[in-house]
């Protein structure tokens, strides 16, 4: 006897209403299941609020990893996790690639740097905010791809923080391009850790429902 | 399911509308390839049950499987091809439309 004995039922039954809707809702189930043990939602979550989180509160400036090499790696370890999990539990990576994300993030804050938009940039405040809308637009990708609505309205939490940083942030002092010695805004530096404290937080309960799945 | 052409039943594939295999294609369209022992303990079949499922389905041309080794442990990685997930969706589309008419 299966766990799915609903989809064994239609071997050769007559069909009825009850046994399709059924059939369709066990699809549904296997989904959400192969979902939860690739742990698609979690990983993700829990990787990029402890970056946002690291970068907000630690500053750009002083971090020990550049804040343009940050991002693309935080989604090459997401890949990594994932592949981990591959290994350990049997279930593949899934739709999204998480290293096309990473190209995707690195060439998008490498543009950024470049000099048309360093001159309309003027403060590193608006960096920090575009870095962060990068970063949601990314995750937004990941989201659409997996059809994961949770990831996708997260995303767009990131991206709204990073909006908010950009305005905020106008007022910064300017010292693109000469020098990478910023001193950012507190106030959107807080906005950016926060958000990601939700995400870890986000993350952590998306965990514990994975785990608590079946 | 031998009703007129044009109903949606009709175009359910055997092979796949086996609810076994129907699982085994909805999991390696999700986790894009599964392992041996995960399909197993997923779905509930036995080695043997399972092993003539995929061998069914590899035989079609909707699904790859790749045995090699972990160290010394053998393991078997089940892939969907695109053909496999066109049929997929066929057979998915078919059941919805027929969901639709039964309402």
């Amino acid at each position: 006897m299966t766990k799915y004995s609903a989809l064994q039922s239609l071997c050769v039954a007559e069909l009825t209403w009850e046994d399709e809707m059924t059939q369709l809702e066990d699809v549904a189930a296997l989904q959400r299941r192969v979902r939860a043990d690739q742990r698609a939602r979690s990983i993700p979550l829990l990787v990029i609020g402890v970056l946002l989180v690291n970068y907000g509160v630690d500053g750009f400036t002083s971090h020990p990893i550049a804040w343009q090499y940050g991002a693309p790696l935080a989604f090459v370890a997401i890949w990594a996790l994932s592949k981990l999990n591959e290994s350990r539990t049997g279930v593949g990576l899934g739709r999204t690639d998480y290293l096309v994300a990473s190209a995707f993030v690195f060439m998008a804050t490498e543009l950024v740097m470049l000099r048309p938009f360093t001159e309309w940039i003027k403060s590193f405040g608006r960096v920090e905010g575009l870095w962060t809308i990068i970063i949601g637009v990314a995750v937004v990708g990941i989201g659409a791809v997996a059809a994961d609505p949770v990831l996708v309205v997260a995303a767009l939490i990131v991206a709204a923080a990073g909006v908010y940083a950009v305005i905020e942030g106008a007022n910064d002092i300017s010292l693109l391009p000469v020098s990478y010695v910023f001193q950012s805004q507190p106030t959107h530096g807080a906005v950016i850790g926060y958000t990601g404290a939700a995400l870890v937080l986000a993350g952590l309960w998306s965990y514990r429902s994975e785990r608590g799945l079946f | 399911l031998t009703e007129a052409s044009g109903h949606p039943a009709s175009e359910f594939e055997d092979l796949i509308h086996q609810p076994n295999r129907l699982a085994i294609m909805v999991i390696l369209k999700e986790a894009k390839r599964a392992d041996f022992n995960y399909l197993k303990n997923t779905l509930g079949l036995t080695d043997g049950n399972l092993g003539r499922h995929l061998a069914a389905l590899e035989e079609a041309g909707y699904i790859a499987l790749d045995k090699g080794f972990e160290g010394r442990r053998p393991r078997t990685w089940a892939t969907l091809r695109p053909k496999g997930a066109a049929a997929l969706n066929r057979e998915l589309r078919a059941m919805r439309r027929l969901l639709d008419r039964l309402e």
